[in-house]
């Protein structure tokens, strides 16, 4: 076939066929058969490879061998115990060909480069705007500027600074900031002395200690107070003196001088700087109060929303479940290995997953013609190729969902379908990646909605969609079904299962099955009324 | 001449579902030449994401328009016809138009593949060419067509220029189209 036709062909799927390229195209189109019929094999491929790569991203792994297109036999046929030899086999290869990077497109974890972040968003509170950072972020050089509320970071050089608003400050690198504007209190742990401070006409250098700092940026004056050790002021230029500032000592500057005399009594008052004690105060304080409101919120979902089949809050009970707030549908879950450890809100109410053995069992019953997950995830890594969320035990009926997060931080639907007897099919779905190693230790609302007849899966991330595809009408199952399953991990060892491990390693401290698809809105208000407020 | 579904009914609208074994009918016929008929579509559409939406319109109607499909007659023709339709249902209400086919050449294009074997069968052949291709390159199929990552990215990310990977993600596909035409030729021949 020729070749300036397939490149006629393959430019205009790629959408970059230019004008007079896409006259030669047409004339051909027009006047050939073959060309129509060559247009219609490269369509139909990339149709394929869009199905095929999906459903079979690793050829290896026996669950994602089961694809469209490689229709697999059904249990107890003759050819099982040979295909468990395989998956066998399987197991081992993965584990070798994982440990070295041998795919040319890096994973995500690799491409982010901690190396460029300053200091650990470390809490706020009553912090606008509110889209300020995170908790756990890390922040990388640049502006950080907020106009109420309090910060602490913790610079990775080993200062912790609490910043009151209003304030903006530049962060330049982990032993380096300017504050433009605000007050701020910087405690600096031995390995962090050294750490400057610009302001307008001076540098504030630390000597190990504690001091407390704040600029006026329509006087371009700045207030020194040091509380405790030493700590030296030195003109913006390197070359300059330097003096030294004691203990209990304060002194204030503008761009051209150091005045000691002109400091007011008010300024001389150390408490005008924020202190680490009220903030975190007022964050305790906040966290029981949305605790509360949290619960109320949770009571009432689990009392009046009907589409819930269980709701599990990840409290452990006297008898070591985590209970089901709901209905006879789904049962009590069990723990395994996971231990209770701090939630969003307060210090207990989660359960941390870390070791391949860890995870929580639960049996969910009936049949149903569309679901919702919905669940808060804090994620401390992801340390395996797929990383559990919620797995039904096998993935051999029809109907059975399976949601995990895969390496390169894209959340992941499957489910399978087996619409004539004996033919299982496979699909899967990634959402867009939401998870970089630099976001660890954040929570995360995490929901994914899926309903049979229109084959719709929609996936969603702190309320904001991530993913929406169809599953083929072929590979659709015919409802959704359960039966036991577990969060946070895959497969019971020594059951038949050579599968690689799947374990979370992470927290989840709450986690809900709808029998219907929620709305992308009801899914975002889920967000709103369960995120820790700032 | 095909029939049409007249345009101000709705897509939707279950009183008019045909019984269950009709259902079993249509589906048989409907898995069997959906790629051909997505192919189609694309030919049409801008992109596999608008095919995703217009499909599933297509089939809805389809699916309730069965009774007017002549036992034996070309199906890919009738729900072509279909499709065609819910096509330019779907790009009226659309802000912005793009460059696409003159009318006569997707008309021609359709005609062709009413002819043709069903395309999904050239998937199962595909499935034994994509094991043959070595994992670098199927990661770079799987991050265009899966992840859907910008090819600028991509191109960042291995350090190669743009034009290098649209001109390797040709070729694959190129080998992958021969591969199908050999290992379908070899099936026939066997």
């Amino acid at each position: 076939m020729n070749a300036k036709l397939d490149q006629l062909i393959a430019d205009w799927l790629d959408g970059r066929l230019s004008k007079t390229d896409r006259q030669e195209l047409e004339q051909r189109l027009r006047k050939e058969s073959e060309a129509r019929r060559r247009l219609l094999h490269w369509t139909a491929l990339e149709d394929s490879l869009r199905e095929q790569l999906e459903a079979a991203p690793v050829e290896l792994s026996p669950e994602k061998t089961s694809s469209i297109s490689n229709v697999q036999p059904t249990a107890g046929s003759r050819w099982m115990w040979p295909l468990s030899l395989l998956a066998l086999a399987a197991t081992f290869l993965m584990a070798l060909a994982w440990l070295p990077t041998t795919s040319e497109i890096p994973v995500v974890a690799k491409e982010v480069t901690i190396d460029s972040g300053c200091a650990v968003f470390v809490e706020s509170y009553g912090v606008e705007p509110l889209t300020l950072a995170s908790k756990g972020e890390l922040i990388p050089p640049g502006n950080l500027q907020f106009d109420a509320g309090m910060v602490r970071l913790d610079f990775l050089s080993g200062v912790a600074m609490t910043l009151a608003g209003p304030a903006e400050i530049e962060l330049i690198s982990p032993s380096e900031a300017r504050l433009i504007r605000g007050k701020i209190r910087v405690r600096v742990s031995p390995a962090g002395r050294g750490f400057t401070l610009h302001t307008p006409g001076r540098r504030v250098i630390d000597l190990g200690t504690e001091f407390g700092l704040s600029v006026d940026p329509k006087e371009q004056t700045s207030f020194l107070h040091v509380f405790d050790g030493e700590v030296e002021l030195a003109e913006a230029t390197a070359t300059s003196a330097r003096q030294r500032i004691p203990q209990g000592e304060s002194r204030s500057w503008n761009q051209s001088a150091v005045d000691r005399s002109n400091i007011s009594e008010k300024e001389k008052d150390p408490s005008i700087f924020p202190s680490e004690q009220v903030l975190r105060q007022a964050v305790a304080q906040q966290r029981s109060s949305d605790l509360l409101s949290w619960n109320d919120s949770l009571q009432q979902r689990a009392a009046e929303d009907e589409r819930l089949i269980a709701l599990y809050s990840f409290r452990v009970n006297e008898e070591h479940l985590i209970e089901n707030l709901v209905g006879d549908f789904g049962s009590d879950g069990g723990i395994v290995g996971a231990k209770p450890a701090s939630g969003r809100f307060t210090d207990e109410g989660a359960l941390e997953f870390k070791r391949p053995g860890d995870r929580v069992r639960v049996v969910l019953q009936g049949e149903y013609p569309a679901l919702t997950f919905a669940c808060w995830v804090r994620l401390d890594g992801l340390d395996r190729r797929y990383n559990a969320l919620y797995l039904t035990d096998g993935y051999e009926r029809d109907g059975e969902p399976h949601w995990q997060i895969f390496h390169d931080g894209t959340l992941m639907f499957s489910v399978r379908s087996e619409q004539e007897p004996g033919v299982r099919r496979n699909s899967m779905h990634y959402s867009k990646p939401f998870f970089t190693i630099d976001r660890a230790g954040q929570w995360f609302h995490l929901a994914a909605s899926f309903e049979v007849k229109t084959g719709r899966i929609l996936q969603y991330v702190n309320g904001e969609r991530v993913g929406d595809a169809y599953v083929p009408a072929k590979l659709r199952p015919c409802s959704i079904r359960y039966g036991t399953g577990e969060i946070g991990n895959w497969g019971l060892p020594g059951n038949r299962n050579f599968y690689p491990v799947r374990n979370l390693n992470g927290r989840v401290d709450e986690f809900s099955f709808y029998r219907t698809a929620l709305s992308g809105e009801e899914i975002r208000t889920l967000y709103e009324e369960g995120k820790p407020r700032r | 001449m095909q029939e049409f579904p007249p345009a101000d009914e709705p897509p939707h609208g279950s009183d008019s579902a045909p019984p269950p074994s009709d259902n079993a009918a249509f589906m048989r016929l409907y898995l069997q030449h959906e790629s051909t008929l997505r192919a189609i579509l694309r030919t049409m559409l801008g992109s596999w994401h608008e095919v995703d939406d217009v499909v599933q319109e297509t089939c809805l109607v389809a699916m309730r328009k069965f009774d007017t499909f002549q036992p034996g007659s070309n199906f890919v023709a009738w729900i072509a016809a279909i499709g065609r339709f819910e096509t330019r249902r779907y790009l009226r209400n659309r802000a912005t138009r793009r460059w696409q086919f003159a009318e006569e050449v997707l008309e021609l294009i359709e005609a062709d593949a009413s002819q043709m074997q069903p395309l999904a069968e050239r998937g199962d052949a595909l499935e034994q060419c994509l094991q043959r291709l070595p994992e670098k390159s199927r990661q770079l199929l799987r991050d265009l067509y899966i992840h859907e990552t910008p090819v600028q990215t991509i191109a960042q990310r291995l350090n190669r220029s743009i034009e290098a990977l649209y001109k390797q993600s040709q070729r694959l596909r190129r080998d992958l189209l021969d591969c199908i035409e050999r290992t379908l030729h070899m099936e026939s021949a066997g």
